[in-house]
């Protein structure tokens, strides 16, 4: 079937790189709120992450626009209906947050009481931003792949786990880091805070990440016959990068990767920055399929 | 989709997003609401003109905006198309405005013809071009050979007779050569040699009870498409639709009944419908008569006394039973044209019940075959055997037209005309094996298509020059190549055009055209809905560019350099007798010389003093703004026991055909049954005089060419020259079975899964004379073993959207004349192009 | 104020196109464009065989999801029922097209109506190109209906999307949409819907009417009545 897709990679973009920003902050909150002296590195790595990353994703999506420079008009021509509208708002807040920590931390005024406030609000916009990427799609009357309310956390999920993922990537090329990071992890160190178990987090949320897309996958093929038609357009036109993709490649493999790490309970120095790329690859490729496959239209005849 | 009652609507406050006006580029004037300054943009003019996309000839309008022609509608003057066209019209915006369009004469500087040479066309001036027409002609005078050349016509306006008649014959040569029989004349055979009518008949719609149509597709063409799309609700709603058509064409698509027919097997279907309706009883005894003793003597198998049965308008009828009809049963036709005996038997016993309120529809696809004038002949008989022949709800004849026709040109034509116009016509027409008997005359009609081999062969005699105007025989012809062979090998060809089509390619000189209906001034005669009707073709807008009208101005501009070249009768003919009826003024261009024709022609219509029926003007202004005349409605009945036929009668048994056939056999010192043979038909005696069945001709061997392939029209065509639209191509789905901006041959998905073939592989289409490239679509609206692809895509020239390579000759898609042979319905000297005419073989490429 | 809608007799229409045709005529809609569109299918085996037509065109929605979705407010709701587009205010970010469900918007994607801004010739100085037809002819395209520019831009721009508008301008002057106007067979009918007594009302309520996916809950004033 042909069919013109008005969103395009850009808007993949966006979304996998917004959802890479509010993950690193959120990851970057969490670490904050656990121990913010023991792992510096990694927060400010997160909080430099997340500006960026959302900005280079938003700068994508104003390519995407046909008048670009009119993109400044969405913010005084607001429509409450309009969940873009929202989005805009949503996300410049976020950006704003972002920028406010990326600085706090640069001046290493981590420990203010500004820094607690930017990160709970900023937390909280991350989650509304990352809701708001899959309501943007299951707003759409009409548009079977997207509906339901399954969507949106999916993709919150996502973002969450790329955007703890790319931090660790990163903290795993600088070597130090990360053999610091996974050292530490088995080791118990008295009067110090518990290790943070990476692995623990990446499990837990490959596993949630897994729990929401079989859950939409199986909900998909319990809808009704126009879903239906959309699943079998995805299983038979993407059926091998949806399958070998997302789910093997993006999730299972990793999945293992993790269970074996923790079995081990030892370094694995080589194990992380794979697991990592696997599950951003995995984490793109979902959203594009998602946004590509929902955008196809059958006939009404 | 759900359903909703009238209770389903919720009415919803709307949000109501209020732009403010801004002030905008002309082009991007923002909201505004009734500002009159703006509205002054649009201030235009509906302009009377005609539209001659196809043959219905609609009355129309333009719109008119500054000089620009924007729009188009119906002529609400029209009483026969009721202010209604169909989507050929609006497209006609695209063809005038078309840049691919022709913008100056232009000659060829490559010497060399041929389908794949460039002819490395320049530019040239109007008097450099028609002086080189004429010096051509001159040397042909000089050389007594006035008779080698010839004008090819085709479509035209009834300016023609200037052009094809008395410019050809004045100059010396009997050869006006027209379109006519790669058109429809087998149709009219059908017609003829029943009710002594050669023409398109008439319908009346409004009263019908059952329509049956035979290959005709009217809501996509075959002359009065936008009458039928008018009214064909209420007709649906009135009456029973059956189309006989081997697929699924537009009106089959709404109709009650589907016959698809095996192609070509059209006759032996109608002939089971006779011997259904007699069995039945179902025959009219108003027009027919009936069995003197009231008793239904037709029995399956039984033959009947003649004296037993007394006609009333009709003759033969048991003569046809008798030879014909009583062993046509519907089981018989069953296996011949693959339509089942029971839906036979239905859709005849429904037809003749609701008689004589119904209509045997008679179109090209059954009867343009090689045998198809028994099969037209059969089909239209039906008509006869329930009465509705000129009746009401039933088939018509047409009122007549009062026009002038030319002047007499008989003291203008001097001794080397004299002696050149005798020869017979370039055509063949009348040789043995073409009788082409219009109106009953042996050669009477044209044999368009046989040109190219008479020039091939010089047979009858070598052609040395040629004019072509509003034609494209190397394109629209069966057996197209011989016509790029034939045009290759004719030394010189002028052809005037609209476009750089397929045969201007072999053309010396190329002159740019007037369109017809928005550049040119002339009229034409039709007639639909019990209204005949002429209508105006005129001047609507300046033309762009340096056009000029192909059947008066450029004959005038001829005639001029004729004169100065030492041949002034021509000039004199048309300067003399064509003066301004209202002032009596001589012309003294091709532009006054054109409408001084055309108030001539027309004058009986428009002259309050002259005009007595039908629609009355004040005179020619009048005329000219309502740009219809209507006549009177038609009147039923009126021809019953007054046919054109021998007998006066609607003949079973024709009289007139067996005098025509005995003439033309007389004049070949033969007889009829060698006659019969000659022209590809099986039965002798006096079968040859009656509607009987003849088995389908095919070119090919079943087991090397599996399929029948049969071809169709598009809704959407303007006789082939609207390929080059972008209207066309984005909407070309609405044929049903068809692709946009595509060319697919329709195979039954059947036969796709036997040959491997999905929709949207590139296939080859082999036939024993040629072959083509296109697409494949599966589709279920063609009969297993039939394939069946739209004329009109396949264009190698015409213009760069109409091919897929303009410069390179790459033909979007392949066109269908050029697998199909050049084979005639001879009786009616009409192209064979239905009927399954033959068989080809598929091939992926 | 009329609460504008139609009503679309499928067993009058016969499938010519004549819409789609001239509502590029009239808006002047470029080539690949459809704002009067058509669906067709072919169902059965040979020789049980429906082949059906059906021409679509922005419903209007009273609950229009492309209203809904816009984030500038460009496409809207005008005080007649009739969903607008505002060219100045469209930022081309799409998610009209992704809200609606029936196809009926286009994006500008590149420069309209490329062939007539073309240069491009079939015969060197032997025929004309786009452009100088164009330019000859004293308008953006040969056969430009100035009168779009009423309520709309004539042409859209690159960067924006475009749709029907039931014909605003034409509906604002007492005049039918082109389409209804134009179909040869009668089969479309305008009107309000909200007048008892409007032809339209009358013709639902005999014959019943669809709507397509009423059951998204739109409310489309597109209304198909009988079957083709």
């Amino acid at each position: 079937m042909n069919f013109y897709a008005p969103w395009d990679i850009r808007v993949t973009l966006d979304f996998f790189l917004g959802g890479l920003g509010i993950g690193a902050f959120l990851f970057a909150a969490l670490l904050s709120f656990y121990d913010r002296k023991r792992y510096r590195e990694m927060i400010k790595i997160s909080a430099y992450i997340a500006p960026i990353s959302i900005i280079l994703g938003l700068l994508a999506l104003i390519t995407e626009l046909g008048k670009p420079a009119r993109f400044i008009t969405t913010i005084f021509r607001f429509n409450p209906s309009s969940v873009m509208s929202w989005g805009v708002f949503l996300q410049s807040g976020f950006v704003l947050f972002a920028l406010i920590f990326a600085y706090l931390i640069m001046k290493n005024k981590e420990d203010s009481g500004m820094t607690d406030l930017t990160l709970i609000l900023g937390s909280l916009l991350a989650l509304a931003v990352g809701l708001y990427q899959g309501l943007l799609l299951s707003a759409n009357v009409g548009r079977s792949l997207w509906s339901g309310g399954l969507v949106p956390v999916m993709f919150l999920f996502s973002s969450i786990l790329t955007g703890t993922a790319v931090v660790l990537l990163i903290c795993s090329l600088k070597v130090s880091t990360v053999s610091n990071v996974t050292q530490r992890e088995t080791a118990t160190v008295d009067g110090q805070s518990k290790d943070f178990s990476f692995t623990g987090l990446l499990f837990g949320l490959i596993v949630a990440n897994i729990t929401i897309v079989l859950v939409w996958f199986i909900s998909l093929n319990k809808g009704t016959l126009e879903t239906q038609k959309a699943l079998d357009y995805l299983i038979s036109n993407h059926g091998i990068i949806w399958w070998g993709g997302v789910i093997i490649v993006g999730l299972l493999i990793p999945l293992v990767l993790v269970l074996s790490q923790l079995n081990k309970r030892k370094n694995n120095l080589t194990t992380t920055p794979i697991i990592s790329a696997l599950i951003l690859f995995g984490g793109f490729v979902l959203k594009h399929i998602v946004l590509i496959v929902g955008q196809v239209r059958f006939p009404f005849l | 989709m759900m359903k909703i009652s009238r209770r389903g609507f919720i009415k919803l406050s709307v949000a109501t997003g209020v732009a403010a006006g801004i002030k905008g580029k002309p082009i991007l004037t923002a909201f505004a609401e009734n500002s009159n300054a703006v509205n002054k943009l649009a201030q235009g003019k509906w302009k009377s003109t005609t539209c001659q996309g196809c043959t219905t000839w609609c009355p129309v309008q333009v719109y008119v905006v500054n000089g620009r022609a924007i729009k188009v509608r119906g002529n609400p003057n029209s009483k026969a198309m009721e202010g209604k066209v169909c989507p050929r019209a609006h497209m006609s915006l695209q063809q005038v405005y078309d840049p691919d369009r022709i913008k100056v004469p232009m000659k060829r500087t490559n010497p060399k013809k041929g389908r794949n040479e460039d002819p490395q066309f320049v530019p040239i001036t109007w008097d450099e071009a028609v002086d080189t027409i004429a010096e051509k002609m001159m040397e042909l005078r000089k050389n007594q050979e006035t008779h080698k050349y010839v004008t090819f016509r085709g479509r035209y306006t009834y300016m023609r007779d200037i052009i094809y008649d008395a410019f050809t014959k004045i100059y010396g040569s009997p050869n006006g050569i027209s379109h006519s029989a790669i058109c429809a004349e087998a149709e009219k055979f059908g017609a003829y040699f029943t009710e002594g009518f050669w023409d398109y008949r008439d319908y009346d719609l409004l009263n019908t009870r059952y329509v049956l149509l035979w290959g005709a597709d009217p809501l996509a063409s075959n002359r009065q498409v936008p009458r039928v799309l008018n009214v064909w609700g209420d007709v649906l709603d009135r009456a029973k639709v059956a189309v006989i058509d081997p697929r699924l064409s537009a009106t089959a698509s709404k109709a009650d009944e589907w016959l698809p027919v095996v192609p070509g097997e059209d006759g032996a279907l109608a002939l089971a419908m006779a011997h259904v309706i007699l069995v039945e009883g179902l025959w009219s005894r108003e027009f027919v008569g009936d069995f003197i003793d009231v008793i239904n003597k037709f029995s399956p198998g039984v033959s009947v006394q003649e004296d037993t049965f007394q006609e009333k308008y009709t003759y033969g009828v048991v003569k046809w039973w008798n030879m014909e009809l009583m062993n046509r049963t519907p089981e018989w036709a069953q296996d011949i044209t693959g339509v089942p005996a029971e839906q036979i038997r239905r859709v005849a016993v429904d037809f003749a019940s609701n008689a004589p309120n119904v209509i045997s529809w008679l179109a090209p696809g059954s009867a343009m075959q090689v045998r198809g004038a028994y099969s037209a002949m059969a089909c239209h008989a039906l008509n006869g055997l329930v009465g509705s022949v000129d009746n009401k709800g039933g088939t018509l004849q047409g009122m007549k037209v009062p026009a002038n026709s030319i002047p007499k040109y008989d003291a203008y034509v001097d001794e080397i005309a004299a002696k050149g116009k005798k020869y017979p016509k370039m055509d063949q027409r009348g040789y043995k094996e073409f009788p082409a008997l219009n109106l009953g005359v042996s050669g009477g009609g044209v044999v368009t298509n046989r040109a190219a081999d008479s020039i091939l062969n010089e047979d009858p005699y070598e052609i040395k020059m040629a004019i072509g105007y509003w034609n494209n025989f190397t394109f629209s012809c069966t057996g197209a190549s011989r016509w790029e062979k034939a045009l290759e090998k004719l030394p010189f060809f002028a052809h005037i055009t609209t476009h750089p089509a397929e045969m201007t390619k072999f053309a010396d000189i190329v002159l740019p055209a007037a369109h017809h209906k928005y550049e040119r001034w002339g009229y034409v005669k039709s007639k639909a809905n019990r209204y005949a009707y002429a209508t105006m073709n005129q001047r609507v807008i300046e033309p762009l560019w340096d056009v000029r009208m192909d059947e008066t101005e450029i004959p005038w501009l001829i005639a001029e350099k004729l004169a100065q070249k030492g041949y002034p009768n021509l000039f004199n003919y048309y300067q003399n007798e064509f003066q301004d009826p209202e002032t009596g003024k001589k012309p003294t261009n091709g532009m006054e010389f054109t409408l001084s024709a055309l108030k001539m022609f027309t004058q009986p219509i428009w002259d309050p003093a002259l005009n007595n029926k039908g629609d009355k003007f004040q005179g020619w202004q009048d005329f000219q703004e309502k740009g219809v005349w209507n006549s009177d409605p038609y009147p039923f009945k009126e021809k019953w026991g007054n046919f054109g036929t021998e007998t006066k009668m609607f003949e079973f048994y024709s009289e007139t055909l067996k005098h025509a056939l005995e003439k033309h056999a007389e004049k070949h010192t033969t007889d009829v049954d060698d006659i019969m043979k000659t022209c590809k038909f099986t039965v002798t005696g006096e079968h040859s005089f009656i509607p009987h069945y003849e088995p389908a001709f095919r070119w090919g061997e079943e087991n090397e060419y599996p399929f029948i392939f049969f071809e169709h029209r598009s809704r959407l065509n303007r006789e082939a020259r609207s390929a080059n639209c972008s209207w066309y191509q984005d909407c070309k789905d609405v044929d049903p079975g068809d692709e946009k901006w595509d060319d697919v041959a329709k195979i039954n998905p059947v036969d796709g899964v036997k040959l491997g073939i999905k929709t949207g592989d590139k296939i080859k289409l082999i036939s024993p004379t040629g072959q083509i490239e296109c697409t494949a679509k599966l589709w279920q609206g063609v009969r297993p073993g039939t394939i069946g692809k739209c004329y009109g895509q396949g264009h190698w020239a015409y213009g760069r959207i109409a091919a897929k390579d303009f410069q390179k000759m790459l033909p979007r898609g392949g066109n269908n004349n050029e697998l199909l042979p050049a084979d005639y319905d001879r009786f009616s000297g009409s192209t064979a192009r239905h009927g399954g005419v033959t068989r080809i073989k598929v091939e992926r490429v | 104020m009329p609460n504008y809608a139609m009503v679309i007799d499928l067993h009058k229409c016969t499938g010519c196109g004549a819409c789609a045709i001239t509502c590029k005529n009239e808006n002047n809609v470029q080539e690949g464009f459809f704002w009067s569109n058509y669906v067709h299918k072919t169902t059965g085996e040979f020789p049980n065989v429906r082949f059906e037509f059906m021409p679509t065109l922005c419903n209007h929605c009273e609950d229009a999801p492309c209203v809904k979705a816009c984030p500038v407010g460009a496409m809207y709701k005008d005080k007649n029922g009739i969903t607008l587009h505002d060219p100045e205010k469209c930022i081309g970010c799409k998610s009209c097209m992704i809200a609606d469900p029936y196809g009926v918007i286009y994006f500008n994607k590149e420069r309209p109506h490329k062939f007539w801004n073309s240069s491009e010739n079939a015969i060197h100085n032997g025929t004309s190109s786009g452009k100088e037809v164009a330019d000859k002819a004293g308008a953006p395209i040969p056969y430009y209906n100035p009168e779009r520019e009423k309520t709309y831009a004539g042409i859209r721009p690159q960067g924006i999307v475009e749709k029907c508008t039931f014909c605003d301008h034409r509906v604002k002057d007492g005049e039918k949409p082109y389409c209804v106007e134009s179909c040869p067979a009668g089969a479309r009918i305008f009107g309000d819907l909200d007048d008892p007594h409007s032809e339209i009302i009358y013709l639902i309520s005999k014959h019943g009417a669809k709507q397509l996916k009423a059951e998204l809950g739109t409310k489309p004033k597109v209304f198909y009545i009988r079957s083709y």
